[in-house]
């Protein structure tokens, strides 16, 4: 009777301890899955009843023992449930092999064209490895060069001459740097030639007088009209002569009044004719001055002749 | 007659040691609990909270069985969870943390 008894007590301590094992060993699995934070209590309450397992098997407690057996086992599977995805993930360690650089550039030597020598990182074609000691080619080297991408000869510092006209002649050699004109005339505009008109700074000069119908303002003559004709040509061909004062002049034959009121006219008549040729009559204005300046002496009629005249001043440019 | 009474007396205050020291245990345990749970550890430090809970609920049944050794035991084990339930809550409301990481007495 007691026999049975007995091996019925030992076979249950021996369960016992082996599920305390397995308890122990889910424990020791929940910590490390991270039940102290995800499962705290449940983890407790395994750990602590395992204890209390334990302390009744001692006592010789089995029943009492199973008891805490079973709270323990189900405090850890909850625990263990709870963990599941607690455990922190890890990052993946992601392991750089540096790679070779002998200049020390940065630039690996594998895409660098100039491994042994370091890139100068002067915002120039900075991802080739190499340095440009003269970006601009100029011949100016960078490190004194004040336009170091925009060649330029080394007398301007590396930096292009300007050319303020445009016209493709540096203004340093340019003798008209703000009027457009081409290099086989140093950069000034081509003056055209005329037969009878030559383009002055001052004046239009005519090389012959226009002739008047005695004591009229009466233009007389093809070759008048021919060069009021160059004269109407070269102002269309020259807009920088913005306006012109057309000057009537009388040598001193006759009556003051009569003289001025003379040049006046034939000024006017020149006038009219140049606006015929299309001239704009804002570009002009007519003066008569008589004889008042004389440019030969009247003494003469070769003097007369010359004082005899019409004269077209450039008055704005 | 005489040495009779004296060994009786001494026997008789043996016995009651064990209830006297075990019951000395358990209060010490409860009032690091009551000190735990003021300071948030329900909350702050769940491990060691249960853990103290469950020790000291023990400790009285064990009393109850008259298995003071026992008791004392898991007594003293209520009262370090307890006064580690009680640091962690401080140093995590300190820390402004949710929860800090369980730790064996």
């Amino acid at each position: 009777m007691l026999l049975p008894l007995l091996a019925c007590g030992c076979a249950s301590a021996s369960k016992i301890r082996a599920d305390s094992e397995i308890i122990s060993a889910e424990i020791a699995q929940a910590r490390r899955s991270g039940a102290t934070r995800c499962a705290p209590r449940e983890l407790a309450a395994a750990e602590a009843n395992l204890d209390f397992a334990q302390a009744a098997v001692s006592q010789g407690a089995s029943n009492r023992a199973e008891e805490h057996i079973q709270a323990a086992d189900q405090a850890i599977k909850k625990a263990l449930e709870l963990s599941k995805d607690c455990e922190p993930k890890k990052e993946p360690v992601v392991v750089k092999v540096a790679e070779a650089d002998r200049d020390g550039d940065g630039i690996p030597d594998s895409v660098d064209r100039c491994p042994d020598e370091p890139e100068d990182f002067d915002g120039f074609q900075d991802d080739d490895g190499c340095p440009e000691p003269d970006n601009d080619g100029d011949g100016v080297p960078d490190v004194v060069d004040r336009c170091p991408n925009t060649p330029g000869p080394a007398e301007n510092a590396g930096c292009p001459i300007r050319d303020a006209d445009g016209d493709g002649v540096p203004d340093d050699v340019d003798r008209c740097p703000n009027t457009p004109g081409p290099a086989s005339n140093q950069g000034c505009p081509e003056e055209k030639t005329y037969k009878s008109v030559v383009v002055k700074d001052t004046r239009i000069e005519i090389k012959q007088q226009i002739k008047f119908k005695s004591g009229s303002a009466k233009i007389i003559g093809k070759d008048s009209f021919a060069i009021l004709g160059e004269v109407a040509q070269a102002l269309k061909d020259n807009p920088r002569i913005k306006r012109i004062r057309i000057e009537g002049h009388t040598d001193s034959v006759g009556g003051d009044a009569m003289n001025l009121k003379l040049s006046e006219n034939r000024a006017n008549a020149v006038m009219s004719q140049l606006i015929k040729n299309g001239i704009d009559p804002v570009r002009m204005e007519a003066v008569g001055y008589g004889k008042r300046k004389p440019i030969a002496s009247n003494a003469t009629a070769k003097g007369r002749a010359q004082n005899r005249r019409t004269e077209f001043n450039i008055v704005a440019e | 007659m005489t040495r009779a009474l004296a060994v009786f007396t001494l026997l008789g205050a043996l016995a009651a040691c064990g209830p006297v020291q075990s019951t000395s245990y358990l209060i010490d345990a409860d009032v690091q609990l009551e000190a735990a749970r003021t300071a948030g550890a329900e909350k702050h430090a769940p491990y060691e909270w249960t853990a103290a809970n469950l020790y000291l609920h023990q400790a009285r049944e064990e009393v109850g069985r008259s298995e003071y050794e026992v008791a004392v035991d898991f007594a003293q084990k209520a009262s370090s969870y307890a006064n580690r339930a009680r640091a962690n809550a401080l140093s995590a409301i300190k820390a402004g943390a949710d929860a800090t990481p369980a730790t064996r007495p």
